[in-house]
C-alpha cells in the first residue's frame, strides 16, 4: 500500500488530484451501525444494498471508517497478546460463577420476557409486600371478627367476653 | 450463512462452559489484542494498556450474566470480527475518557475526519451520491486517499477486481464529464 504512491502512472496521478479537490456534500447521515453490521460489512456478508447503505455511512464517517480499516488489519495480521495466567484464571472463575442455579433461574424468567436487571430488587419488594398484605389482612380479620361478635353480642345482650357460636346463639334464641 | 469460528458454541459460551471459554480466549485475543493495540498506538500511547484492555472486554462479556455477549448475532457475522469492533470502539471510549481534562469534549474531533467524509479542499468539486454512488466513491477514496492497489480495495469491499476496476473507470468518467462541464 506504502509503495503506491511512487508506482502512481502520470495519468492516475491526475485523476488523484481531481479527486482531491471533490468533497461529499451534507447528507443528513444515519447514527453509526451496530457492531453486528459493521463485522458483517468487514466479513462481505451483507447484501449487495446493504453494503451501499453502509458505505454511504463509512464516507460521511470517520469513525466508523477507521474502524473498518484497522479491524480488516488486525484480521489481515493478528498479534500474539495473551493475558498473564492469573489474569486468565480470573476470568475464568468468574465464567463459572456466572454459571450458577441463580442465573439459570434469571435465564427461565427472562425467557417469559423479564429484563435480567429487575429480578432482585423485585424479589424483595414482592417479600416486604406479602409482609404488609399479610399484616394487613390479619388485621382486617380481626377487626371483622370483633365487630361481628359485637353486633351479636349487641343483639342477643351478651358480654363481650362470653363465647360465640352458631349452636349457642341457636340454643339461646330458642 | 458467514463461516464461524470452529468448535465455538454461543449459546455454551453465553453458559459459562468453562471449558470452552478457554477455547474462546485462546483463539480469539490475537485479533482483539490486535485491534486494541493498533488504536493504541495510533492516538500516541505505547500500547501497554493493551492488555487491560483486553482483561477489561472479556470481563464487560461475561458482566450481566454475558448480556453483551448474547447481543452477538452469529447469522452476520464471524464472532472475532464482532469482539474486534467491541474492542475498537471500547478502545476508542477509552481514549475518550484519558484526554487531558484540560480541553472541553466538544472541542476534541472524533477519531477520523468527521468533516470531510472525502478530498480535503473545502472549496472544490461538490459531489453528491447521486452524482457518483456510494460504492464508486468509496472506490476513489480507497485508492486516492488510502492509496490502496486494485487488489487490497477488492479485499476491503468484498467484491472481484474486476468490479473494482469497472467501478473506477465509471466514477473518472463521471468526475471528468463534471469537471470540463464545471
Amino acid at each position: 500500500m506504502d509503495n503506491r504512491m511512487t508506482r502512481l502512472k502520470g495519468s492516475e496521478w491526475r485523476v488523484k488530484k481531481m479527486w482531491l479537490k471533490c468533497r461529499l456534500r451534507r447528507e443528513s447521515r444515519k447514527k453509526c451501525p451496530d457492531a453486528n453490521i459493521l463485522a458483517a460489512y468487514i466479513d462481505h456478508s451483507l447484501s449487495e444494498s446493504e453494503a451501499q447503505s453502509l458505505e454511504a455511512h463509512l464516507l460521511q464517517c470517520g469513525t466508523c471508517f477507521d474502524t473498518v480499516l484497522a479491524v480488516r488489519k488486525a484480521i489481515n495480521k493478528p498479534v500474539d497478546g495473551s493475558l498473564p495466567d492469573l489474569e486468565l484464571q480470573r476470568l475464568f472463575d468468574l465464567v463459572s460463577s456466572r454459571s450458577g442455579v441463580w442465573n439459570r433461574i434469571l435465564d427461565v424468567l427472562a425467557g417469559f420476557g423479564a429484563p435480567r436487571v429487575i429480578p432482585v430488587p423485585a424479589l424483595v419488594l414482592s417479600i416486604i409486600l406479602v409482609c404488609v398484605l399479610g399484616f394487613y389482612s390479619g388485621m382486617q380479620t380481626r377487626f371483622e371478627q370483633d365487630t361481628f361478635r359485637k353486633t351479636i353480642a349487641a343483639e342477643l345482650q351478651f358480654s363481650f367476653d362470653v363465647p360465640v357460636c352458631g349452636f349457642e346463639i341457636l340454643a339461646e334464641g330458642e | 450463512m458467514i463461516k464461524q469460528e470452529q468448535d465455538i458454541d454461543i449459546a455454551l459460551l453465553a453458559k459459562g462452559d468453562v471449558g470452552l471459554w478457554r477455547t474462546f480466549v485462546r483463539r480469539i485475543s490475537p485479533v482483539v489484542f490486535s485491534v486494541i493495540r493498533g488504536t493504541l498506538i495510533s492516538a500516541g500511547r505505547d500500547g501497554g494498556e493493551a492488555h487491560d484492555l483486553l482483561q477489561e472486554l472479556f470481563l464487560r462479556l461475561c458482566k450481566d450474566n454475558f448480556r453483551l455477549l448474547k447481543q452477538y448475532n452469529p447469522e452476520r457475522a464471524r464472532l472475532s470480527t464482532w469482539l474486534a469492533v467491541i474492542a475498537r470502539n471500547m478502545t476508542i471510549d477509552y481514549l475518550r475518557r484519558r484526554r487531558p481534562p484540560t480541553i472541553s469534549l466538544e472541542e476534541i474531533p472524533e477519531q477520523g475526519s468527521e468533516e470531510t467524509g472525502i478530498g480535503h479542499e473545502m472549496d472544490g468539486i461538490v459531489i453528491s451520491f447521486q452524482v457518483l454512488p456510494p460504492r464508486q466513491m468509496m472506490v476513489m477514496k480507497l485508492m486516492y486517499e488510502k492509496d490502496m492497489d486494485v487488489k487490497e480495495v477488492a479485499d476491503f469491499m468484498g467484491i472481484t477486481e474486476q468490479s473494482v476496476r469497472s467501478m473506477h473507470h465509471k466514477a473518472v468518467k463521471k468526475l471528468r464529464s463534471i469537471v470540463a462541464d464545471g
